[in-house]
């Protein structure tokens, strides 16, 4: 209590004589005032500011005639508020954010969930085909009107295929069809087709072997020498490559 | 504003119902069309006009609603069956079977044998009389009591007497007893089942047992389309132009073969007469040889000394067992 007394005073002193004259009033003056005017002493210079009503804002306060007219006083300044608007300070408390009541959750079992979902989908099924019944009866006779049409053309077409059929052309047609000869330059899907290595050489020509009918049974086989050689060649290699 | 849209009908079904109706539940009253291949024997006589697909489809509805009855008669040839329903007929003075092995009726007057024969038999014990009557008629021998045949001739008295008790019943009611029919098609069903088994054991036995108890049976086959009027009309259509094809074909066959047959006799016949042209013309020619003395007429055919060359190899034969080599040389 005593800082704030104290920083009262200090911030009076620095208030002029005009301001602090017109620190009663919050507000301009009103024209229809009930207060008598201030007195001040002869001895200090006063400066009056005399201050009109506004057209934004205008104040009026009405009376009515009583037996005990009681004055009519502003009430009393707010030293906090005009601290803060005066000097404000830095330290603030902290803003707390009121604490959320204890609500308990929902219990409720996934099967059960799954269940009201499932009935709920069956219910919004049949609210929406009660209500577009007549639609779906109209897709239903189209569906069906299509597919009769569809059947008579398949059975009409059988009709005209049967009287329009002449056992003398298909004869010919058969015939004709036996007798068609097979093509060597394309394959029935009609690609292409490149003729086989084996029509233009024999193996032996493709390996450039000579040429017998002589079948050697220890052909591929190595002879003794060649056979010294491998195991040779078998032993550089694994000096050179191979770990030991 | 009121909803017209439910006091005005612009479609002539005001029941939610989506296919159009027919009757499946509508009695037979044919015996024809206890044969399974009826309707499709029908489809074949059509005319091939254009009420066709019309007539096709009343004959497929036709179909189907005979269906249902048929399932229940057919096996048993109870169509307009209305006073036996293929059920054996017991002599009414015979003891009943529950009483036959008793000794002191043999003796027993005659109104208490009355009150023991089949004429006093309560519906169970008639039911009772009917299948030990068709069982004896198929079973392999007195003691049988398990097997295939036995099994089916009980089945079919089952049968027959529940589709006369629906008979009865339907006397009184219009709609059929459904809790009944149920149980007969379950019936029909196994003793199909058992005529299959049968049928793959023992060929001899089933027809026996087919001709014994009466019961047509056909070996179900796979069916070629789903069962649906489109799909059957379609098919039989498929038939009759597969049919129709072949006739033509079977006709231009027979009218080559006429042809070929002619044209063989036509030639034939000028081959003949060209023959004996010249025939005419090679002994015209040797005429007129004759004629210039370039040739003489023959007259006999000359025959060999056989028997005296015979004579002779054989003397030569018994004198040397190897010609001498002169006579081979020669």
């Amino acid at each position: 209590m005593s800082r704030a007394v104290s920083r009262l005073i200090e911030a009076c002193g620095r208030l002029s004589i005009t301001q602090r004259s017109q620190m009663h009033f919050f507000r301009p003056p009103p024209t229809s005032s009930i207060l008598p005017p201030l007195v001040t002493p002869s001895t200090t210079i006063v400066e009056k500011s005399i201050e009109l009503p506004s057209l934004e804002n205008p104040q009026q306060i009405y009376t009515f005639p009583t037996l005990h007219r009681s004055p009519i006083v502003a009430p009393g300044a707010i030293l906090t508020e005009i601290l803060e608007k005066l000097a404000p300070t830095a330290e603030k408390g902290f803003l707390i954010a009121p604490g959320t009541p204890n609500k308990s959750p929902m219990w409720l079992s996934p099967r059960l969930l799954t269940i009201r979902r499932k009935k709920m989908k069956k219910h919004k099924r049949r609210r929406r085909y009660d209500r577009d019944f007549f639609k779906y009866q109209k897709y239903h006779r189209e569906k069906k009107l299509k597919s009769e049409r569809e059947f008579q053309k398949r059975m009409k077409s059988l009709l005209t295929e049967l009287e329009a059929f002449n056992p003398e052309k298909y004869v010919k047609d058969t015939i004709r069809m036996a007798n068609k000869e097979w093509q060597d330059e394309l394959a029935p899907t009609g690609r292409k087709l490149y003729p086989h290595w084996s029509r233009f050489m024999s193996l032996e020509q493709l390996y450039g072997l000579p040429k017998s009918e002589y079948i050697d049974k220890r052909a591929g086989l190595p002879t003794p020498e060649e056979a010294e050689q491998i195991k040779a060649l078998k032993e550089k290699y694994a000096k050179l490559y191979r770990k030991k | 504003m009121i909803n017209l849209r439910r006091f005005v009908h612009t479609s002539c079904r005001l029941e939610r119902g989506r296919t159009a109706f027919y009757n499946v539940h509508q009695k037979v009253t044919d015996p024809a069309k206890q044969d399974p291949d009826y309707f499709e024997k029908k489809a074949r006589e059509l005319p091939l006009d254009q009420n066709y697909i019309d007539a096709l489809t009343k004959l497929y509805y036709e179909k189907i609603g005979s269906e249902r009855d048929l399932g229940l008669k057919a096996a048993d040839n109870l169509i307009l069956e209305k006073t036996e329903f293929g059920l054996p007929r017991i002599e009414k003075s015979k003891t009943r079977a529950k009483y036959e092995d008793l000794d002191v009726l043999s003796n027993a007057p005659e109104s208490v044998k009355k009150i023991f024969s089949v004429e006093m038999a309560t519906r169970k014990e008639l039911s009772q009389e009917w299948k030990q009557s068709l069982i004896k008629s198929v079973r392999q021998h007195s003691l049988d009591e398990n097997s295939l045949e036995m099994k089916i001739a009980w089945l079919t008295a089952l049968i027959r007497h529940w589709s006369l008790l629906v008979n009865d019943i339907g006397q009184e009611t219009k709609k059929k007893p459904t809790w009944l029919t149920h149980r007969i098609w379950l019936v029909i069903n196994e003793r199909r089942k058992a005529l299959r088994i049968l049928r793959e054991r023992n060929e001899t036995a089933f027809e026996k047992t087919i001709a014994a108890l009466k019961i047509s049976y056909h070996v179900p086959k796979q069916p070629a389309h789903v069962k649906t009027r489109k799909a059957w009309a379609e098919a039989q259509l498929k038939l009759r132009v597969e049919n129709e094809k072949e006739k033509r074909l079977e006709e231009l066959h027979e009218k080559y073969d006429k042809e070929v047959e002619e044209h063989k006799r036509e030639t034939q016949e000028k081959r003949k007469a060209l023959n004996n042209e010249l025939d005419k013309l090679a002994q015209e020619m040797r005429q007129i040889d004759v004629i210039e003395g370039k040739s003489f007429e023959t007259v006999g055919k000359y025959e060999p000394a056989l028997i005296s060359s015979l004579t002779e190899t054989v003397i030569h034969s018994n004198l040397f067992y190897h010609p001498p080599p002169t006579m081979t040389e020669k």
